[in-house]
């Protein structure tokens, strides 16, 4: 809501800055947004008095003249005016300042003649069309007196960001009853009284409400022998303020009272009504109307309508329509001044997409008692402005007329919430000062609530205006938070604290991707029909239309980082995300939303160092991060017989915990990154933590208090052969005396025979009970040895 | 002899002292007490001596002898100790370190977490809920009514009639409240969604973090108490906060907190749009309608509530322009936190 100063200060006394008064405002609850001042247009011109005037030497239609204008010396100024004598006192803008259009006139010789300025006619001015030669004013100002001091004035607009439970802020009147509430000053009402002389009985306007729960009040007035015209400048002034541009003067004082209390008001051309009358309904199926905006709109059967005895004249709260509208040769008008039930307005106004003035204040409930109001105080102006009479008798219909809220409000609730000692008489003065009178009664104070204050329906809202009134900034600073309450941290809290440290320990770097999917990834992953991830949540109004879901995986929003990376040059990315991901469930309202995991590797496996070139990632790295996880889910192991869609055959595995099938790690297909440039091996892995993981205490295990014996192998193992399978072999031979197998080369080329590799292992033997002999590490190395052969058919490298 | 013998000794330290590496050094040994060197011409001499000399000169090379094998062995021992602490030609201390990939949490994550930390250090527990939310949770059990304006300011996507997505973390206040008895004291930190273009401020899927704790005797203090407690653990100790009213349908009363302008320190510029004041949070007193949704009677206890938008509090913190950059995730601006 825009709010003039110069207007405002009609209904109240304010003597604070504009800054000021923005500030405490803003204290009160009405958030000021914006403050600007609208300087005097006419603030750089000079009252002068020209002292000599002659003919240009060079031209005879221009006159070179000093003038006065209130500095030390006087300025030369060329002047083409016939009408110029010394003598007068004229309107003159200083070479170098704008004129109130905004035009700058320079300092320069017309004609060889040097001219410091411009003597200025009414039309240069904007004060009137005629311009046969200069303004002559009479005013005995002296020269140099600012022509402000005659004409137009200085402005400042407050933008008000109203919140929806206060419409009774969106008008001058209630801003003007919160400024007299802040600063205890009284509020002066416009005059309402309509001339008597104005006044003549007329036949009454038949009105036919057919749901009073649509429309509690409905007011009309007849107002006969209007002269449709143009509105003082005065009127035009204010609308300006507001951003209206001026169109007549009933539509202009509609617009007018509409902003001033908050009200709007709609004219009616009472000769275009069939019959006469005003039926207020809901709209007929398939009807349709034409606003005055010229739009043809189609109505719905939950449209409140006004209609006269045939059609539809109005969308009820909202538009008007072109059937009925107020022209220049309109002689009779009905004056409509109602209430209608907000939800119907908003619904009307949000299906048709038509904002208007109207609408906005209606969708947040108008004050019925206002409705007579409002109208006298448009009779009243129509009568001044457009010489209309006046129907002595409104025609008001009133079926939602209601008593007075009453509210009890305790003092001591108010002191309990606010932390504060006020007494009963500080409480009931607070409230006075806002217009809500209260009373002793049993149980605390009785408070009337005004109907403009429709927000106020219970004791809550009565203690947010004593303590908005009082200031937030004097309720006391208290610390009741005391320790009964200690924090815990959930499960999946300490899980995710844990990831995030094992993850940065890898060397990954977190990103937090978007929560929509572009519908088309999972095609891309090559994912069945049946997969999971295919229950996806669909959203009905996506803001662009491709992402329509709700990712049901990690891994496209991780591409989508992976791409914006590489189109930038990085290329050595090291990614995980935890974060939801959303999946339908039959039967149930609300998807699932498990937390996910995922790991995405490209690039190098160390950064670039001169001690050391990088060598590129290969599954390895993937599979240590895997093994990372394993430290904190030590139920997690790979399978290595999975395959997933999306991945390289051959090179994925499944994760599985316990039974379970989690997740999957592996090589992603090429034609996921299509769409790069270059090609590159990306590894990823993306898991369900939703199983938790916090592993539970674990047992300290005794350190070993004997040495060990190391024993180191080349094996001859062939291709296809899995690493996993001589593993386990070695550690299920070897018994309880080894203590680890690791393997710490493999070598292929000269030397072996072909398809074959020669794994280099270390086994490490240790007893717990004494120091082992060679002769026992021996023993069990043999046993190794015949079982690697005997199973796998794996032999040392001779 | 002994003239010979002084001179062959002081000519023994003068060499030693020359000695700069371990060849060096074997080479005097050779020449003092090799087969053919000094000390055995020494010897030869002392069988042609007369024999009343023998004895004083015998010991006198005896005592030299002695006095080159120490010298000799301290020499060595200085000489390979240095050997040791010699480096490899070429050694440059100021050639680039090396250590491994670094990792690093999102900003939005590491942010979110102190704010955690500083409300679990004043008492308040995580709670979550779902993002996919019913219209019940998201709006009626907060005090919205259906078709009413209070809904404008939360533009909201939207599954069906009745699930969408959560506006704000508000519901996991009403489901939490429902599922346990007063007091209570959590946040509720997660991603919330608003259906609004997107600019370089405004974002359609952000984080926040909600604040509730209700007891008996909540009072607005405590609000004002514990929100100024989190600005100084948040942005530094001398954090200024003030509290405006503001309407939220499901607290009343209901405050926006500014902070004081850290740029201009309240004088106003352009960050803080010339007022001196940044905008910071919504918060207010649990409107007792809430209350009541939940099965909590209002006249019994009463309590705050608080929502932070968590983008806001990094941009405001690192002086971040464009909120899109947090869900760009380029590597360039993650890895500068």
């Amino acid at each position: 809501m825009l709010i003039s100063l110069d207007w405002l200060r009609q209904y109240v006394d304010i003597e604070e800055e504009p800054r000021r008064l923005a500030e405490d405002l803003t204290m009160l609850g009405l958030n000021v947004e914006g403050v600007e001042h609208r300087p005097n247009p006419f603030a750089p011109l000079r009252i002068g008095r020209v002292l000599t005037c002659e003919r240009h030497p060079n031209a005879d239609r221009l006159s070179v003249c000093t003038v006065d204008i209130g500095e030390a010396a006087p300025r030369d100024i060329v002047c083409g005016a016939p009408n110029v004598r010394a003598g007068q006192e004229v309107p003159i803008i200083p070479a170098g300042e704008p004129l109130p259009d905004g035009t700058v006139i320079k300092k320069g010789k017309i004609r060889g003649a040097l001219s410091e300025g411009m003597i200025c006619s009414v039309r240069e001015l904007g004060l009137g069309a005629e311009a046969d030669g200069i303004m002559v004013l009479e005013s005995g100002l002296a020269p140099g007196t600012p022509l402000s001091a005659l004409f137009g004035h200085e402005d400042w607009i407050l933008d008000i960001d109203v919140t929806p439970n206060r419409p009774d802020q969106l008008g001058y009147l209630g801003v003007a009853r919160e400024v007299a509430a802040r600063y205890e000053r009284p509020l002066r009402l416009p005059a309402t009284e309509i001339p008597a002389a104005a006044l003549a009985a007329m036949e009454p306007v038949p009105v036919d409400i057919e749901d009073p729960a649509d429309c509690p009040r409905y007011l009309a007035r007849r107002l006969r022998d209007v002269t449709v015209g143009p509105s003082p400048a005065w009127l035009c002034r204010r609308l300006e303020s507001m951003g209206l541009r001026p169109i007549n003067n009933i539509v202009d004082v509609t617009n007018f009272v509409l902003f001033e209390t908050g009200h709007p008001l709609h004219a009616f051309d009472a000769a275009k009504l069939a019959g006469g009358r005003i039926v207020i309904r809901r709209a007929r199926p398939g009807e349709t109307t034409v606003t005055l905006e010229e739009k043809e709109v189609a109505l719905d059967p939950a449209d409140l309508v006004i209609a006269d005895a045939e059609r539809t004249v109005c969308i009820a709260g909202v538009m008007g329509g072109a059937n009925s509208l107020v022209t220049e040769s309109s002689r009779e008008i009905i004056l409509e001044s109602a209430c209608f039930h907000p939800g119907l307005i908003r619904g009307t106004r949000q299906r048709l997409d038509l904002t208007t003035d109207a609408a906005y204040r209606f969708e947040r409930g108008a004050d019925a008692e206002m409705a007579d109001f409002a109208s006298r105080r448009v009779c009243r102006l129509l009568a001044e402005l457009a010489g209309a009479r006046v129907a002595a008798e409104p025609d008001d219909h009133y079926p939602g007329r209601a008593a007075p809220r009453k509210v009890i409000l305790r003092v001591a609730k108010v002191n309990g919430l606010m932390g504060t000692d006020l007494d009963a008489a500080t409480v009931e003065h607070l409230l006075e000062r806002l217009q809500l009178p209260a009373e002793t009664a049993p149980g605390g104070l009785a408070v009337t609530v005004p109907s403009f204050r429709r927000d106020l329906a219970a004791e809550i809202d009565l203690i947010e205006e004593v303590a908005r009134l009082y200031g937030y900034d004097r309720l006391p600073l208290e610390n009741r938070v005391r320790n009964t309450l200690y924090a815990t941290r959930l499960p999946e809290e300490r899980l995710a604290a844990r990831l995030h440290e094992a993850l940065r320990g890898l060397g990954c770097q977190e990103v937090i991707a978007s929560s929509f999917m572009d519908a088309r990834s999972l095609d891309a992953m090559r994912l069945p029909g049946d997969d999971p991830r295919r229950r996806v949540v669909v959203l009905r109004n996506p803001l662009v239309s491709f992402n329509a879901q709700m990712r049901s995986t990690l891994l496209p929003g991780m591409l989508e980082v992976l791409k914006t990376n590489f189109h930038r040059g990085q290329e050595e990315l090291r990614l995980y995300q935890i974060g939801r991901v959303y999946r339908r469930r039959e039967g149930t309202t609300l998807p699932d939303e498990p937390v996910h995991l995922a790991v995405l590797l490209t690039g190098h496996a160390q950064p670039a160092h001169w001690r050391q070139p990088a060598s590129a990632l290969g599954f390895a790295d993937l599979m240590g991060v895997v093994q990372g996880l394993q430290d904190l889910l030590p139920d997690l192991a790979p399978d290595y017989a999975g395959d997933e869609p999306c991945l390289v055959p051959g090179a994925a595995v499944h994760l599985l915990r316990g039974e379970a099938a989690v997740g999957w790690a592996g090589l992603l297909r090429p034609s996921l990154m299509h769409d790069l440039k270059q090609k590159r091996d990306v590894f990823a892995l993306e898991m369900d933590l939703s199983g938790g993981g916090d592993p539970g205490q674990r047992c300290f295990a005794p350190l070993p208090a004997y040495p060990a014996l190391l024993r180191d192998l080349a094996l001859l193992v062939p291709d296809g052969l899995p690493w996993r399978r001589v593993a386990e072999t070695i550690t299920e031979a070897g018994g309880r005396l080894l203590e680890r197998c690791g393997l710490f080369d493999v070598y292929r080329g000269e030397g072996l025979p072909a398809g074959h590799a020669s794994y280099a292992v270390r086994l490490v033997f240790r007893s717990p009970e004494g120091t082992l002999t060679d002769k026992q590490a021996d023993k069990q190395l043999t046993r190794v040895l015949q079982a690697l052969d005997k199973t796998l058919q794996v032999r040392l490298r001779s | 002899m002994q003239p010979e013998i002084e001179h062959l000794a002081s000519r023994f330290r003068e060499e030693l002292a020359g000695v700069a590496d371990e060849r060096a050094l074997e080479e005097l040994r050779i020449r003092y007490l090799g087969r053919k060197g000094a000390l055995a011409g020494l010897f030869q001499d002392l069988g042609k001596a007369a024999a009343a000399e023998r004895p004083a000169m015998g010991k006198a090379i005896h005592a030299l002898e002695q006095v080159v094998a120490e010298g000799l062995a301290a020499r060595k021992t200085a000489l390979s100790a240095c050997a040791e602490e010699r480096l490899p030609a070429g050694f440059d201390p100021s050639l680039p370190g090396r250590r491994p990939w670094r990792g690093r949490r999102h900003i939005l994550s590491a942010v979110l977490e102190e704010i955690i930390d500083i409300f679990r250090g004043m008492g308040f527990s995580v709670a979550e809920g779902p993002e996919v939310e019913t219209d019940y949770y998201n709006f009626q059990a907060l005090n919205f009514p259906a078709n009413h304006p209070s809904r404008d300011s939360q533009d909201t996507f939207y599954v069906d009639d009745e699930v969408l997505l959560r506006t704000h973390t508000s519901p996991v206040q009403v489901r939490y409240m429902e599922t346990h008895p007063a007091p209570v004291r959590i946040v509720a930190p997660g991603r919330v969604y608003r259906n609004e273009a997107v600019d370089a401020s405004h974002a359609a899927e952000f984080f926040q973090l909600e604040g509730l704790y209700v007891d008996a005797g909540v009072t607005i203090g405590d609000l004002k108490t514990t929100l100024r407690q989190f600005a100084r653990e948040f942005f530094g100790p001398r954090a200024e906060l003030r509290f405006r009213p503001h309407f939220f349908p499901f607290t009343e009363p209901s405050a926006e907190a500014d902070v004081l302008c850290f740029n201009c320190g309240g004088e106003g510029c352009r960050i803080c749009g010339g007022t001196g004041w940044i905008e910071l949070l919504g918060a207010g007193m649990v409107h007792p309608n809430v209350f009541r949704a939940v099965g909590y009677d209002p006249e019994r206890v009463t309590g705050f509530a608080f929502g932070i938008g968590i983008e806001r509090m990094a941009m405001q913190r690192y002086g971040i322009e464009d909120i899109r950059l947090f869900l760009e995730n380029d590597v360039r601006f993650l890895s500068q936190f």
